[in-house]
């Protein structure tokens, strides 16, 4: 069996490299470009914990493979904050404590960043509903939707 | 997970071709959200992999008056969900969308990949087959065109020939005085698998009330997604009294052959047929008879779906 050859565009950096066709997304951007700030949790697509997107759109990375994300954007959790500047979803955790033993927490920023760019002012429901595919295991969602909340105030102004 | 070779056919022609060659060997890779578990899990066990996403022209989503909607292999859910157009004129269609796993999955899988999955428990496919769509299907000898509930052949498996392969999903425009509504019924409200799911399509004649369509399509009940033609039968033509609802809602429950499995117990199931059968029923009923638009009906969708 031979590996292909792809090009990946991760956080708007060409990676080129070599991949067996049935790796996932995951464990190539894990493994070969050691980004690991995006979690395997349940690998079936479940838990979220591996939340990129994919031009722009949240996806499970787990679910997606390598060969066929080649040639679209794809953004991990490391790229959304810039250098040690953390973005807006990213601060608004650490400032609400919104974070238990963190394995999940990639996956809900990534969730609750893609909801604010597209609606920068959503209701409790809504913010409920666009991390309904994130778990976590710790306990409670309160605080993630109270950083939610937060954080939209910089996506409004 | 069994590695594969891999192919990117940039046409139906050579996908098709592919498919034809390889037969039981190849899977066709959609969306990806049941291939990758499956796969992962050695349930498939392609030894080739035919991507369809590469093919030009098949993630449509058109609307005309006259074609109605049509939604390409490729177009996700999270598309259509988002669309405009669908959200004002076929509000249940983006409705049905949320029902299904999250939003990450929904920007990964499609409708027509839910279809020839061919899951009794697909939660996109209840409300297609309610509406009486359809599906194109490109083959070796041509295309067809068939009622969607034709694809299903039993759990997991669909009617395809060798080297077919759907391209779109057809819907005509419903007619004035329709109400629509699934209810899916399951342990959590997002990211689970359906106990039972209705779908119920009703169409009124606004001169005397009575029901001139009826359309009951459930999930998670049988071998397949099905209609409930005894339960329609009861409702067609008459006067949807509260007596009536509960005769079609008896007969969808007998209509229905669950079995019993971790989520639920089969009597349990069929039980709860005839209860969500009743409930979609008066849902749509109530919309058809009060002229609510479109988008007031999603509103209410998405409400009893999350």
């Amino acid at each position: 069996m031979k590996k292909n050859f792809i090009i990946l565009n991760v956080n708007e950096e060409e990676r080129e490299l070599y991949v067996y066709p049935h790796r996932s997304l995951l464990d190539t951007v894990r493994d070969e470009l050691q980004l690991t700030g995006s979690k395997k949790g349940c690998d079936e697509g479940d838990c979220g914990a591996c939340t990129m997107f994919l031009d722009g759109n949240p996806v499970t990375s787990c679910m997606v493979l390598a060969v066929d994300a080649a040639g679209r954007r794809i953004t991990t959790i490391e790229g959304l904050s810039n250098g040690t500047k953390l973005s807006p979803v990213q601060q608004a955790f650490v400032e609400h404590g919104a974070v238990q033993c963190g394995f999940c927490i990639p996956g809900l920023i990534m969730s609750g960043t893609a909801l604010l760019t597209r609606n920068p002012n959503p209701t409790e429901e809504e913010i409920r509903m666009a991390i309904s595919g994130n778990i976590c295991r710790c306990t409670g969602y309160t605080k993630v939707v109270e950083a939610i909340q937060a954080a939209a105030a910089s996506y409004s102004r | 997970m069994l590695p594969f070779e891999y192919f990117e056919p940039a046409t139906l022609r050579r996908a098709s071709s592919l498919l034809v060659k390889y037969g039981a060997d190849a899977r066709i890779l959609n969306g990806g959200t049941d291939f990758m578990v499956r796969v992962r899990q050695h349930f498939w066990k392609p030894k080739y992999v035919v991507n369809i996403k590469k093919i030009k022209g098949l993630d449509h989503l058109t609307y005309s008056k006259n074609q109605g909607l049509r939604i390409g292999a490729t177009a996700t859910y999270g598309r259509v969900e988002a669309d405009p157009v669908v959200r004002q004129r076929f509000g249940i269609v983006s409705a049905s969308a949320v029902a299904v796993g999250g939003v990450q999955i929904r920007n990964l899988g499609t409708y027509i990949g839910n279809a020839c999955n061919a899951s009794p428990a697909a939660d996109s496919t209840p409300t297609m087959v309610a509406m009486g769509a359809k599906v194109k299907i490109y083959g070796p000898n041509g295309a067809r065109v068939i009622p969607i509930e034709e694809l299903f052949a039993g759990v997991g498996r669909n009617t395809l020939q060798a080297g077919e392969i759907v391209t779109e999903i057809q819907l005509d425009t419903p007619p004035p005085n329709t109400g629509f509504i699934y209810i899916k019924h399951s342990p959590r409200s997002q990211m689970d698998i359906s106990v039972v799911g209705v779908a119920s399509v009703i169409t009124l004649n606004p001169d005397n009330g009575r029901c001139v369509d009826a359309r009951i399509a459930l999930g998670a009940v049988g071998p397949t997604v099905f209609r409930a033609k005894k339960a329609e039968a009861i409702l067609k033509g008459s006067e949807l009294t509260g007596d009536v609802l509960s005769r079609a809602a008896i007969a969808a429950a007998d209509e229905s052959s669950p079995i019993g499995d971790v989520r639920a117990p089969a009597e349990y199931r069929k039980d709860m047929v005839g209860v969500l059968t009743r409930r979609a029923t008066a849902y749509a009923f109530d919309m058809a008879k009060s002229g609510m638009d479109v988008r007031k009906q999603q509103a209410i969708a998405i409400e009893l779906i999350t």
